[in-house]
């Protein structure tokens, strides 16, 4: 922090580690660690855990929940949160349909929605990209037909993280193809169970089944699941775009795993000594250790400016380029730690037993896969090229 | 020097491009068969053994045309590592039972020498043989053998006594006290890891056991990693091609998103990595069957470039589809993968880039034979 925690925070940041440390199951803080997905089941119950110290919507306002904390509190929180392994919650419904809804929706939309959200029965998907719209958000094709008291959507959507569980999906959709792209698009709540809608897996390169091509064929979706005016989406698509960018250079993430990739390098060989040990090695180790504490002091430099009235332009541009290539890289030399035995691969959740599978290290599984998903940090989330262009644009016009 | 392939390599290539356009457009597994009736086989073998003494260079003119398709035979293993092995340094008896039968493609090899404390290094097995009677007792662990899983035997290094010259034998998977654990690896292929616990092994059992056997397994490696440089510049020129296609005609705001510089930019690196890689890989394959100095030089320069320049054009080659890349069902992530085994197998850029120091010593880079020499 740029300024001495005063002794309120100090004994926050306390608390926060104390919690932490006696609640996050090892098992999820193992999986944090060589950077495989948290299960399910795991999540949620370990969401609600969260939630029951009142921390699951660290950035909504109180009277929605939230614990109401300043700026610097969250970044504290978030912070020692991923320092510790924590997985991410389920973003869809606390960080981005959530904040939509108590924003942009009417009373009776938060009393409907808000609460699945908060005790996390309710799982979400974002509805967004479609194969013919991916950086090119706004020439979305979803067709939303009013007939009545509903909505008729037909079209697709693509790279839906873990629809194949949701209950729930916001998704953009066009209600005036007339009119000029951005302004014909609406924000709908579409239920995943509703009659035409098909989930359709689509397999990655770590050959896991995370993404998925949601297909709706005139789906009917009531009238009082558009959140905000007819036309007026693309305000609800800015504002969370602009909301909850706190974590998106991915801090306390990479120094969780450096962390990992440290006790790694002392525990395999090169040459009759540990990797940390091999000049060459621990030359990159080192220069990626200084990148990322670069990366933090940025990311505390333009909080301060946020604390301080400054409103935020480019600064989380800047934060989602730097974060995801220090984060491949990072998960790039945890693979090369373990030499020849990158080249195995253990597509499965679970370590083989005992007994089978390559006689590697027990620190080498979920490596390869960690990595390879990752190919998709500065694909995903507006990819590196648009956010370069987005700051080019501010500075250079 | 010749960079042009001759009238052989010109009609070896051709074959070997059909051969790849082919599976790439319908993979299909089993094409041993195949091989062995387009000579591929008998390539790099002598001729004495019924092989057609094929060089390096013609080994890489195969391969290049291979990487492009994705073909995922054991010719590494079986041909270019152990036959080769065999060939180079194995009794005439063992030559004379053995190489006709994998030039037929009757047999399946696997070269069982790295150990999980070696890293990268070809030195420092641990591996024993103890004499014991007129046997030896095989006991160790080898890890990362390519295609052991279906090897019928395999050629597996051990010192003889713990600290013997470096031996070469020959085990089948079968025998008493041999633990096999196969496992897939990322690019879709198959290794195997091995426990040895005290193997039997007789005199005819023993490829060789004097002084040239750590010489012939450098010299060796060295020339089949030329061959996977090969295949990994056939997978980068593949993937560039793919990615020119994809960027003419994905359309996002209106244009193909290969009408932004940015793009271009980046498919230009693509495209001069590759151009790169190709040009020092040539020179390594040419120079990897004469002096052994500019033969160790020219194989690290080659693998440490492709290593790097490989990752760069598999990586870059997705991050230009954008989310359609990261999917398994479109191939451009494929051959990123098959790039990243290649850069990782016999050592990474850090660990090539160390060879040819050591390689070139104090010295300046001899002077190269130049282009129009008969060499």
């Amino acid at each position: 922090m740029p300024a001495p925690l005063s002794s309120e925070d100090l004994e926050f940041r306390e608390e926060v580690r104390t919690f932490l440390a006696a609640n996050l199951p090892a098992g999820l803080r193992d999986r944090s660690f060589r950077g495989l997905h948290p299960r399910r089941d795991e999540l949620v119950a370990w969401q609600k855990t969260l939630h029951e110290r009142g921390w699951l919507l660290s950035g909504w306002p109180v009277e929605h929940g939230g614990p109401g904390w300043s700026l610097a509190r969250r970044y504290l929180f978030n912070h020692e949160y991923f320092l510790s392994g924590a997985p991410q919650v389920s973003p869809f419904g606390v960080t981005m349909v959530g904040p939509v809804i108590y924003t942009f929706g009417t009373q009776e939309q938060q009393e409907r929605f808000l609460p699945g959200i908060r005790n996390s029965d309710t799982w979400w998907c974002q509805g967004y990209s479609e194969p013919g719209a991916g950086s090119d958000l706004a020439s979305l094709r979803t067709r939303a037909v009013r007939d009545g008291d509903h909505y008729v959507v037909s079209g697709e959507k693509i790279w839906t993280s873990y629809a194949q569980h949701a209950d729930m999906m916001f998704a953009l959709v066009r209600t005036s193809p007339d009119a000029k792209a951005q302004k014909g698009i609406s924000f709908l709540l579409i239920d995943m169970k509703a009659p035409g809608v098909t989930v359709r897996p689509i397999i990655g390169l770590d050959l896991n089944h995370t993404l998925n091509h949601v297909f709706l064929d005139n789906v009917r979706v009531p009238v009082e699941n558009r959140i905000g005016e007819e036309n007026a989406g693309w305000t609800c698509a800015k504002f969370l775009l602009g909301h909850e960018r706190l974590t998106v250079a991915r801090v306390g993430r990479s120094k969780f795993q450096l962390g990992r990739l440290k006790q790694i390098a002392a525990a395999e060989q090169a040459n009759g000594r540990p990797l940390c040990d091999d000049p060459d090695f621990s030359h990159r180790l080192h220069r990626l250790d200084v990148d990322l504490r670069v990366l933090e002091a940025m990311e505390l430099r333009f909080l301060s400016a946020q604390i301080a009235g400054h409103r935020l332009t480019v600064e989380p541009s800047i934060l989602k380029i730097r974060g995801t290539e220090i984060g491949q890289r990072l998960k790039g030399l945890i693979v090369e730690a373990l030499g020849h035995y990158a080249i195995a691969y253990d597509a499965a959740d679970e370590p083989p037993a005992s007994g089978s599978g390559p006689m590697w290290p027990e620190h080498a599984h979920g490596a390869v896969a960690d990595n390879l998903y990752h190919r998709a940090l500065t694909i995903f989330g507006g990819s590196n090229e648009i956010q370069r262009n987005i700051v080019a644009r501010h500075f250079l016009g | 020097m010749q960079f042009e392939p001759s009238q052989d390599q010109a009609l070896l290539r051709d074959a070997a491009e059909r051969f790849a356009r082919e599976h790439l457009a319908s993979p299909q597994t089993g094409q041993w068969r195949r091989f062995a009736e387009l000579g591929w086989l008998a390539l790099p073998l002598a001729e004495d053994a019924g092989g057609l003494g094929g060089t390096t260079a013609d080994v890489a003119v195969l391969m290049e045309a291979l990487g492009g398709g994705l073909v995922r035979e054991p010719y590494l293993a079986t041909v270019l590592l152990a036959g080769r092995l065999l060939d180079a340094a194995g009794t005439s008896d063992l030559r004379a039972q053995l190489l006709p039968r994998v030039v037929n493609g009757e047999m399946r090899l696997g070269f069982a020498h790295h150990e999980p404390q070696m890293r990268f290094a070809l030195s420092g097995v641990q591996s024993t043989a103890s004499p014991s009677d007129s046997k030896w007792l095989l006991s160790g662990r080898k890890a990362l053998v390519l295609d052991g899983g279906d090897a019928d035997r395999l050629v597996v290094s051990a010192r003889i006594d713990g600290r013997g010259p470096l031996a070469l034998f020959l085990v089948e998977p079968g025998m008493e006290g041999v633990k096999v654990r196969p496992y897939r690896t990322l690019d879709g292929g198959w290794a195997a890891d091995f426990e040895f616990d005290r193997v039997a092994l007789d005199a005819a059992h023993l490829v060789a056991a004097d002084d040239q056997v750590e010489a012939t397994i450098e010299r060796v490696v060295d020339q089949a990693i030329c061959a996977i440089c090969a295949e990994a510049v056939g997978a980068m020129r593949k993937v560039c091609e793919i990615t020119r296609d994809y960027i003419g005609t994905r359309r996002q705001f209106g244009v193909a998103i290969g009408t932004q510089q940015v793009v271009r930019h980046r498919w230009v690196d693509m495209h001069i990595a590759t151009e790169e890689a190709k040009s020092i890989t040539q020179m390594a394959a040419t120079a990897a069957d004469g002096d052994a100095d500019e033969r160790r030089a020219l194989a690290s320069a080659a693998k440490a470039k492709v290593a790097e320049a490989g990752r760069f054009v598999g990586e870059q080659g997705i991050q230009l589809h954008g989310a359609i890349g990261m999917t398994d069902d479109y191939l451009i992530g494929h051959f990123y993968k098959r790039l990243v085994v290649i850069g990782t197998l016999f050592g990474d850029a850090d660990y090539y880039a160390r060879r040819l120091a050591g390689a070139a010593g104090s010295q300046a880079w001899r002077p190269m034979s130049g282009p129009g020499r008969e060499d």
